[in-house]
């Protein structure tokens, strides 16, 4: 202070000086004069009494008070507004606890009471949140990025809901939010928090947390609540971030559009900020990469097969068709600006038009089906693309791969016509992607009935194509691969091994890396398992487990798949160690990646639990049903296919176990829903009475048993074509309890009679068949000894 | 004879009691803005003027009114403010006395308190002598400077001309200044 005057030489000037009211004398004053404003330990305000101190906050000292009225023992924040409250200390304390009032949520500490002292002094009890601040507690804890990402969409949906009310918080920092010893957030300190449409703001903020409009002085909105959000989520993830990657590169962006100077830019809201974050949580298309090039493409591989879009398997199909197409635009004309311009504007319409519809956090709809959001997208479609037939083409093929994929064959076929006719006019696509087009057109005739018409067509399509090439290429043996698979699916299993194996020389003009080999293996294990050649299925689903994890990696879903066929056979020969170990991988990692309660986890669940009942652990079996039967009743409903192929499960398994009276009641329970959805025809309900006949023979319920196994005979012989083998099975059942009845000659007519069947089916070699003769053999026995 | 100008009135005519009422009022008011100075919000810079005033305005809510009684107060405030910054620079020194050691650990501003807390005091006995020479003197430098009045307010408050503010308050700094020379005996 060297312009303060001398004291002792001017001590009037000293008194007129900055030294009086601006020095540390004064300040020293005012803090004395402040502590007498402090409520002492032991000060009641209604039912509490102050404990301790905890802190003095902008506008008011914060106690830690206990309740004191022998009712129950809560600890509680108590904020008191200061003796001598100045008018604005007054408003922004009414203003406070009129908006705590005005706020419930589970992540916003509650109000829980408030008062007045004898001087006049109001006083507000708040919920004492006993946690840490949310970045101590994310280190502290070494969560993980999505643990992270989660905490901040506990802090979105707080402020989300205060948003709701017209609330802005203004004030969102570490020090604000924190997390209790249950890992839930709470949001603190409305206290400079306002309505949104008050034009009188108040311009206090935290240092270093204030979005450029409050750093401006300007009119702050919802959109300041979001930046400092986006502020919040940078200081937790940031130093987790790896430096590259699909996954960094999203959060990044999604960061880049929360934080954006301008907030017109960012997200419209919090609660699409929060499910944006969802989606990334979620592995789905984030908004803030749209445009990207080839982005909805690694979304989809990543998702794919298991989604959660509504209808699991029909979106699965959908987005697996949409990788293809994606795929093949980026592989054969991505060099041409022209096709990326294409391909970016189809991305586009996939991702807001058709994805964003599906996304269950993204739409108004959540339940609505796959079904309707290609109706919508086509119905859309109309004239928007008039003058760009090159997008329209791609559109209408995506639309017609999308419609295959639920099932709408005719419609399809419609838009890959449409889809032909344009691409063919304008010259443009790669022949590859033309030819795709058409193959698939075809594969569409199989599905619709005509499986030799569409053989037909892809033979023709070969043909034209070598003849346009000039030789072999890749194109052909796509081609050759679709009818493979159109084959095996039509159980034409040995003409398409026999293709396959003719299409070998053939993959010399392959590259090494080229997945198609994957999907030949794929397709070739799958025959071969269907012929029951288990050793050259076992050698090719080998290989293309091999192959793929080399190609698409140890994490792949399309690897899972081969692994998952690779259980199949391996139950099938039998082995059921190696097929439990398979299956317990898939189930690894389904549940690392979509988590215990996913529809897909829960069908793995099943699926191993029905091995290891067929390895007799049935213990083991029976718990797993349970969990299936207990999550897809609470999540699907009793309706549910799905859930009475668990009713169904668990009778099964408890009858093995000789715990009739217990699966009755699970069998009878199925049986009874799926009579009334279904009638009393339908093949899922056979099965079931078969099942039930079974457990009546068990319990000597013979007459029952008796009557409920001829019924289910008849059904299936008149309801079921020539082809299925399941009238035989349920014969035999019939032949079992005649055995038991004691009329030995009507019930070796049924077991011949279901053995001639089987054997037409399956082969007289047949597992099935030798257990028949046993079965003939023992009847044989039982009758001579009587 | 409303209430508040009775109490004034009595504060005026040396009532401890009284006194002590219009002291509270001044106190109340610096703990209504210590919390705002000492975050350093808004305008950080303390006013005395800004904080006399308020009070009186809470004193005009509870029955004050008039010429005279805002006279009164104006003056008494002056003195309340002027002892309680006086007594606190008091305190600090006798508990600086008592700390012995610890003076050596002390922090930049609680050293610069002290200081200024010595200074105050200086000035404040010197002010007790000033006002043993004329009370007037003493009167016009409280209410100038320690409740930030101008030269017409102190007038007011003192119940006489501008002219003769000016004069007292010129010969004050002069008076006041000779009494603090070192060269004099204390």
């Amino acid at each position: 202070m060297s312009d303060t005057p001398d004291p002792n030489a001017d001590p009037l000037g000293w008194l007129e000086s900055r030294a009086l009211w601006q020095g540390s004398l004064f300040r020293s004053l005012l803090q004395e004069v402040r502590a007498g404003d402090r409520l002492p330990p032991g000060t009641r305000l209604g039912s509490f009494r102050i404990v301790e101190e905890l802190g003095a906050g902008g506008m008011a000292v914060v106690y830690r008070a206990q309740r004191d009225d022998g009712q129950f023992d809560q600890s509680v924040a108590i904020k008191c507004v200061p003796a001598n409250p100045s008018t604005r200390d007054i408003e922004l304390f009414q203003r406070e606890r009129q908006i705590q009032a005005t706020l419930n949520h589970p992540n916003i500490a509650r109000l829980l009471d408030g008062g007045t002292l004898d001087g006049g002094r109001a006083w507000l009890a708040m919920e004492l949140v006993d946690g840490q601040h949310i970045d101590a507690h994310a280190d502290s804890n070494q969560l993980d990025l999505p643990a992270r990402v989660r905490l901040v969409q506990q802090v979105i949906a707080a402020v989300a809901h205060a948003h709701q009310r017209l609330l802005l918080h203004r004030d969102i920092k570490p020090s604000n939010v924190l997390v209790d010893t249950e890992g839930r957030v709470k949001l603190l300190d409305f206290g400079i928090a306002g309505w949104i449409d008050e034009s009188a703001q108040v311009h206090a903020y935290s240092p270093g947390w204030a979005s450029p409009e409050q750093s401006r002085n300007e009119t702050v909105g919802p959109a300041s609540d979001q930046y400092q959000i986006g502020l919040l989520l940078g200081r937790l993830i940031d130093p987790l971030l790896p430096s590259t990657g699909q996954r960094t590169r999203e959060l990044r962006a999604i960061l880049a559009k929360a934080r954006h100077d301008d907030p017109e830019q960012r997200y419209h809201s919090v609660a699409e900020f929060g499910a944006e974050l969802e989606r990334w949580l979620e592995g789905l298309p984030v908004l803030a990469m749209r445009g990207g090039w080839g982005y909805a493409l690694n979304c989809a591989i990543r998702r794919r097969p298991w989604l959660s879009l509504g209808s699991a398997t029909a979106a699965l199909l959908l987005l697996g068709l949409l990788i293809g197409f994606n795929w093949r635009l980026q592989v054969e004309n991505a060099r041409t600006e022209r096709a990326a311009a294409i391909a970016e504007n189809v991305n586009r319409f996939l991702t807001e038009d058709l994805l964003s519809q599906a996304d269950p956090y993204n739409t108004p709809k959540p339940d609505l089906s796959v079904r309707e959001v290609l109706d919508r997208a086509r119905a859309g479609l109309g004239g928007r693309f008039v003058g760009e037939p090159g997008i329209e083409a791609g559109i209408r093929a995506t639309l017609a791969r999308s419609y295959s994929g639920v099932g709408e064959y005719d419609v399809a076929t419609q838009e890959y016509e449409r889809a032909i006719e344009l691409a063919e006019a304008i010259g443009e696509h790669a022949p590859d992607e033309l030819g795709a087009l058409r193959a698939e057109r075809a594969d569409m005739r199989s599905r619709l009935g005509d499986v030799s018409a569409a053989l037909a067509e892809l033979k023709l399509l070969g043909e034209q194509e070598r003849a346009r090439a000039g030789g072999d290429n890749r194109l052909q043996i796509s081609f050759a691969l679709q009818a493979i698979e159109i084959q095996v699916a039509a159980s034409q299993t040995e003409t398409a091994l026999a293709a396959i194996a003719l299409l070998q020389p053939r993959l010399a003009i392959l590259a090494a890396d080229d997945t198609l080999r994957i999907e030949l293996l794929a397709a070739e294990g799958e025959a071969a398992m269907r012929l029951a050649k288990f050793s050259q299925g076992d050698r090719a689903l080998q290989e293309a487990e091999k192959l793929a994890g080399r190609l698409l990696g140890a994490e792949s879903p399309r690897l899972q798949l081969i692994l998952q066929n690779r259980a199949i056979l391996y139950r099938q020969m039998g082995q059921l160690t190696p097929a439990l170990e398979l299956e317990r991988r898939v189930l690894a990692w389904q549940e690392q990646r979509f988590g215990r309660q996913h529809p897909e986890t829960q069908r793995t669940l099943n699926e191993l639990a029905s091995m290891l009942q067929d390895d007799r652990q049935f213990e083991l079996a029976e718990q797993l049903f349970r969990e299936v039967l207990a999550e897809r009743e609470r999540k699907l409903g009793v309706g549910s296919v799905l859930t009475r192929n668990s009713l169904n499960n668990l009778g099964l398994v408890l009858s093995l176990q000789n715990k009739l009276d217990e699966a009755e009641v699970h069998y009878r329970r199925a049986l009874d829903v799926e009579r009334e959805l279904l009638g009393a025809d339908a093949f899922d309900v056979l099965i079931l009475a078969h099942n039930l006949a079974g457990l009546l023979r068990k319990r000597g319920e013979l007459d029952a048993a008796l009557a409920l196994s001829r019924d289910t005979v008849e059904r299936a012989e008149r309801t079921l074509s020539a082809e299925r083998h399941e009238p035989a099975l349920f014969r035999v059942g019939l032949a079992q309890t005649l055995q038991k009845l004691g009329r030995y000659a009507e019930a070796r007519v049924e077991f011949t009679s279901a053995r001639e069947r089987l054997a037409k089916l399956l082969g007289a070699d047949h597992a099935r068949i030798a257990k028949l003769d046993e079965m003939l053999a023992a009847l044989e026995t039982e009758r001579l000894a009587h | 004879m409303a209430e508040v100008t009775e109490l004034l009135e009595r504060a005026r005519q040396g009532d401890p009691l009284a006194w002590n009422q219009v002291v509270a009022l001044i106190y109340d008011d610096l703990k209504r803005v210590a919390r705002g100075v000492l975050a350093g919000r808004g305008s950080a810079t303390f006013n005395p003027t800004v904080l006399v005033h308020d009070c009186y305005l809470r004193l005009a809510r509870a029955g004050a009114h008039g010429v005279q009684d805002r006279a009164h107060f104006m003056a008494l405030a002056a003195r309340a403010m002027r002892q309680l910054l006086s007594n606190h620079a008091r305190d600090r020194m006798a508990q600086k006395r008592g700390a012995g050691a610890a003076v050596e650990t002390l922090s930049e501003e609680e050293r610069s308190a002290d200081l200024e807390a010595e200074h105050l005091l200086g000035i404040s006995t010197a002010l007790e002598r000033l006002d043993a020479i004329e009370p007037k003197w003493v009167q016009v430098v409280e209410c100038r400077v320690f409740a930030g009045l101008s030269e017409q307010e102190t007038a007011d408050a003192l119940g006489t001309s501008l002219r003769t503010v000016q004069r007292w308050y010129a010969e004050a700094r002069v008076e006041l200044a000779r009494i603090m020379a070192p060269d004099r005996p204390g």
